[in-house]
């Protein structure tokens, strides 16, 4: 009989506890005691019944640590191993919910923490829906309300598209394989752009298939992008949390995957008027444009009417003024030829007066001074001329 | 003359979606401004046509329906059928 090291015997019931499929998830419940809560987020406690009592250890990041409190009552999520430094027995707490939930809820809590963790719910990764699908895949019961409604809706706010039914069953046993089924089928489809998953409100129970891990896998794997339509705006599934998208009801999802045509009809009418603005702007722009080039095209260019005005007045000053010139200079000469013929030394003679010469220089004599006695003169008289001697001068 | 066949054909044929983007990205054009008479003339001409056909498209359409074919659907088909023969016998 071999002799096992203490190490080998604390791997080997630490392997055989993590084998077994029941201690590997379940739900154990009990009183809290000895609670702690370290500096790291971690807890510590003690889960007892009447008689026994279990170790019990929440890492961080559990869930529900708020409903530990020393002697209450809760339900604890986790998995039984083996704290083989101590060789103590422990249950890994993953999630704590109050004593006293039913087992669906319990059920749904873990299923949400196991899905949460694993990044299905991640915002980052919710695809936005198409603004205008073509063809909308709806996973329903071909035989309720909410498939007539959703096609009473959309036929009423965008009837462009088509609506490919995926017919399941919404309740009940088969409901979720049947899910599971149409979310595969649609997928299958190259042209889907949208798929509504729906069903009317119900029981919780009722509500169940839309809680299953894999409809919720399913919904992941959707290459199109999934609006979850489950029960009433009360009612959350772990379909909503998956889904790209969460309609509070069948009805709200038909609305939100396809745009309202009055609204469209609207918007069509807005870009119309603006197209008009647009145009009748643009050209008046154009004619204020052309106005003023005119405007300053006329302004510019020499006015040939008005320049043509000013050369004729002033031709017509010019040959007034010569005009007059010309008649005050004959005038002036008028005057200037009588006034010369007054002066005239042939008027004087005629009056009787002689003009006297010097003989020898034919010099005009004015003055005695001019004349010795004995000098020879011309003396010129009205009709002709006569040489004379001077006698004598008297000064 | 098939080239003038084809165009037509195709403006016929764009989508709701595909005119409704063009009317608006014409729309943005022109309010973007900065575009020759011509271009305006040709944008608004172009506009005035993908409003009509947005508007026709929406008047005139109708709810297309169809079914996927999945594992329930097939046994409600039998089921039904089932009925039936029993219900002629």
């Amino acid at each position: 009989m071999p002799v096992y090291s203490v190490s080998q015997v604390t791997r080997y019931l630490k392997d055989s506890l993590e084998a077994d499929a029941l201690l590997g998830d379940l739900w154990i419940r009990g009183e809290v005691s000895n609670l702690s809560h370290s500096a790291a987020g971690h807890y510590y406690f003690t889960l007892k019944d009447a008689t026994n009592q279990m170790r019990c250890v929440m890492f961080r990041p559990g869930h529900g640590g708020d409903n530990l409190a020393d002697g209450g009552a809760v339900s604890a999520h986790g998995r039984v191993s083996l704290y083989e430094v101590r060789g103590e027995l422990q249950l890994y707490v993953d999630l704590v919910q109050p004593e006293g939930v039913g087992e669906r809820h319990l059920e749904l809590e873990r299923l949400k923490v196991k899905l949460d963790a694993e990044g299905l719910f991640q915002v980052s990764r919710k695809r936005s829906l198409p603004e205008f699908p073509k063809r909308i895949g709806i996973a329903t019961s071909p035989f309720g309300s909410v498939w007539h409604d959703i096609q009473n809706i959309i036929q009423r706010r965008f009837p462009l598209v088509e609506l490919a039914l995926a017919p399941t069953p919404v309740q009940g046993d088969a409901a979720a394989a049947g899910i599971v089924d149409a979310i595969e089928s649609m997928n299958m489809e190259y042209d889907l752009d949208v798929i509504i998953l729906a069903r009317g409100g119900g029981s919780l129970e009722e509500l169940w298939p839309f809680n299953e891990e894999i409809v919720a896998r399913a919904i992941y794997a959707s290459r199109v992008p999934v609006v979850s339509a489950v029960g009433h705006e009360t009612d959350f599934t772990i379909s909503d949390l998956v889904a790209d998208t969460r309609a509070p009801t069948p009805s709200a999802a038909a609305e939100l995957v396809v745009p309202d045509s009055y609204e469209l009809e609207e918007r069509i009418t807005y870009h119309h008027r603006v197209l008009f603005q647009q145009v009748s702007s643009a050209l008046s722009v154009r004619n204020q444009d052309l106005d003023q080039a005119v405007w300053r095209l006329q302004h510019n260019t020499p006015d040939i009417t008005s320049w043509r005005q000013r050369v004729g007045d002033l031709s017509r000053d010019y040959w007034r003024a010569l005009e007059s010139y010309l008649v005050v200079r004959s005038e002036r000469l008028k005057s200037l030829e009588s006034r010369i013929a007054s002066l005239s030394p042939d008027r004087v003679l005629a009056r009787g007066y002689a003009v006297v010469q010097r003989q020898r220089d034919s010099e005009l004599v004015t003055s005695v001074s001019q004349i010795d006695p004995g000098d020879d003169i011309l003396v010129n008289v009205k009709d002709g001329s006569f040489p004379a001697r001077t006698l004598s001068t008297n000064p | 003359m098939s080239n003038a066949k084809n165009s037509s054909a195709d403006s016929e044929e764009l989508s709701f979606e595909a005119a409704y983007s063009r009317l608006e990205e014409t729309v943005h054009a022109l309010e973007e401004g900065g575009l020759s008479l011509a271009e305006v003339t040709r944008l608004f001409e172009e506009g005035m046509r993908l409003a009509s056909l947005c508007n026709e498209l929406l008047s005139s359409a109708e709810l297309k329906i169809t079914s996927l074919q999945t594992a329930f659907g097939e046994q409600m088909r039998l089921l039904t059928e089932e009925k039936e023969e029993t219900t002629e016998d």
